[in-house]
């Protein structure tokens, strides 16, 4: 009974979480919202290597000086998340700088290659995707969860059976 | 019932939850520039990546020795490399994006007349060893280019200047323009040296991970020094100091703006590539005089062609790009400010296909002089 009830709170306190993660993934995907890990410390300390940064899509009329933007880089490789340190309104374009560099960004950006402003982040959520492991990790959770799925049939027919 | 309810519930949660990591495990990365200097006593070396940016990377009050003249466009001077001062740099990208490198050399105002320098890189793999000793020049009985002179008269005939043999070449140097032997012969070291200049200024490019030697070769120009190379002698010319910054950054391709207009009376079709093939146009793109440049959305490289229409398109500096009008049923041709230009293609219509460093940033679609005459 009491192995029982152990397994029942576990069970019960995994849906919870699960639930509230995939209710947070469905809410970012729904709202366009993007996600980026961070891979440098270049905005430290706001941002470190392995936070997850949240950007939404802004109107460039709404974005001012001391805002985080993610955005392309000019030549498309690779995106890069700084603070406007400048905003161009006639040339819409704006001027970037990371919070620990030592110099400003080398070239302003394009109103069109900025992908939006910073939402909010998370930290060491990054982690998962900067690592080598995170594939890794992936297949082992889909592993567990094929797993349980599986065992936990297999008892409910059992059960089932002796009943 | 309830409980296989609550199966297929736990299920559904599970793949979800799955899913949901799966999703922060799949994040795209957001980086920035580095720059990270290692310097040791004899050979320079400098990394970069993605992680922060600070300073460049620099070479302090560099004594360079030079122990004779020599003359970078003289095809006739095998012992260049021997009094030549080069200073080896290994280089590599860690960092995700591309990157550039532009190398400033700065002289001290107290230095000799006279001194020039030559920057190239080549793979780390194919980099040619070397030291940062000068030769000894008495030994050298070498009757062959060294491979730094190789690499300088390369680069002057992509500017279109042929190194001249200064013993032999008389004719050659006769043939330049100018009034007389003096100024011809000052005409082609300004054109030289204008070259050299231009190939100093040029970014060196590492993608991802590539590494590279980069080597700065420095040397005393005959015509400017009051001496002359004495292959006997151990003349020494002096000392030079310079201070070499080496900046990194991510590459950052410089574009300019293309105005193609359509002064034909009708209607045509243009395309527009970028590899000078195939690749069709990407970039940003403006129609008319009202509208604000946007990212080019039609397919096929199709940019316009409507009678009078001006399309801006922006086209990297360097990157051949081909131009084309539909077909030969359209008695137009392309012009740029020097006249006429690109070639009838077949059925595949009027084509160009060249830098916009030669073309300029200007091309019109013109009427054939044929058609427009009276009948």
């Amino acid at each position: 009974m009491k192995r029982v009830s152990i397994l029942r709170i576990v069970r019960n306190v995994f849906l919870i979480a699960a639930t509230l993660v995939i209710a947070f993934t469905a809410v970012m995907l729904v709202s366009g919202t993007k996600a980026f890990a961070v891979e440098s410390d270049s905005m430290s300390p706001r941002l470190h290597r392995g936070d997850v940064v949240f950007v939404r899509r802004a109107d460039f009329d709404t974005l001012a000086k001391g805002d985080i933007i993610s955005a392309h880089f000019p030549n498309g490789d690779g995106i890069f998340t700084h603070r406007i340190i400048l905003v161009d309104a006639e040339k819409k374009q704006v001027y970037t700088r990371g919070d620990y560099n030592l110099s400003d960004d080398p070239m302003p950006t394009d109103a069109s290659h900025i992908i939006g402003k910073l939402w909010f982040s998370l930290p060491y959520l990054g982690f998962l995707s900067l690592s080598a492991q995170g594939f890794t990790l992936i297949y082992i959770l889909l592993g567990v969860a094929i797993v349980l799925i599986a065992v936990r049939f297999i008892f409910a027919r059992r059960r089932k059976t002796d009943c | 019932m309830q409980k296989k309810s609550k199966t297929i519930f736990t299920a559904v949660v599970t793949v979800l939850f799955v899913l949901s990591v799966s999703y922060f495990a799949l994040l795209a990365p957001t980086t920035a520039w580095y720059y990270q200097e290692d310097t040791t006593s004899r050979n320079y070396s400098f990394t970069f990546g993605d992680f922060k940016m600070e300073e460049e990377a620099r070479v302090d009050d560099l004594t360079v020795p030079l122990r004779a003249a020599t003359r970078f466009a003289d095809a006739g001077e095998v012992l260049f490399d021997e009094v030549a001062h080069v200073v080896k740099v290994d280089a590599e990208n860690l960092g995700g994006v591309k990157g550039q490198v532009v190398v400033n050399v700065q002289e001290d105002d107290n230095n000799p007349a006279g001194l020039k320098w030559f920057i190239y890189d080549t793979p780390q793999n194919t980099a040619t060893v070397t030291d940062n000793e000068i030769p000894d020049v008495t030994a050298n009985t070498t009757a062959t280019k060294g491979a730094y002179k190789t690499a300088i008269e390369t680069m002057l005939t992509q500017y279109s200047v042929t190194p001249l043999d200064y013993k032999t070449d008389q004719t050659a140097i006769n043939a330049l323009s100018g009034a007389s032997y003096d100024a011809k012969y000052e005409t082609y070291n300004a054109t030289a040296s204008a070259a050299l200049d231009a190939h100093n200024a040029q970014k060196i490019l590492f993608d991802p991970g590539e590494e590279k030697v980069i080597y700065v070769v420095f040397w005393a120009e005959y015509g400017e020094v009051e001496s002359s190379l004495d292959v006997s002698s151990a003349v020494t010319l002096g000392n030079y100091s310079v201070d070499i910054d080496f900046e990194a950054g991510p590459y950052m391709p410089e574009y300019q703006t293309l105005s193609i207009t359509n002064t034909y009376s009708g209607d045509i079709n243009m395309r527009l590539y970028l590899d000078g093939s195939t690749t069709q146009y990407t970039g940003l793109y403006k129609v008319g005089s009202g509208s604000t440049m946007q990212e080019y959305s039609a397919s096929g490289g199709l940019i316009g062609g409507i009678a009078g229409q001006t399309v801006e398109v922006q086209i990297e500096v360097g990157t051949p790009f081909k131009l084309t009008v539909a077909s030969t049923g359209f008695p137009v041709h392309f012009e740029n400010a020097s006249g006429g230009i690109g070639t009838v293609s077949g059925v595949s219509g009027k084509v160009i296909t060249d830098t916009i460093s030669n073309l300029g940033n200007r091309i019109n679609i013109v009427q054939d002089a044929a058609q427009s005459q009276e009948p």
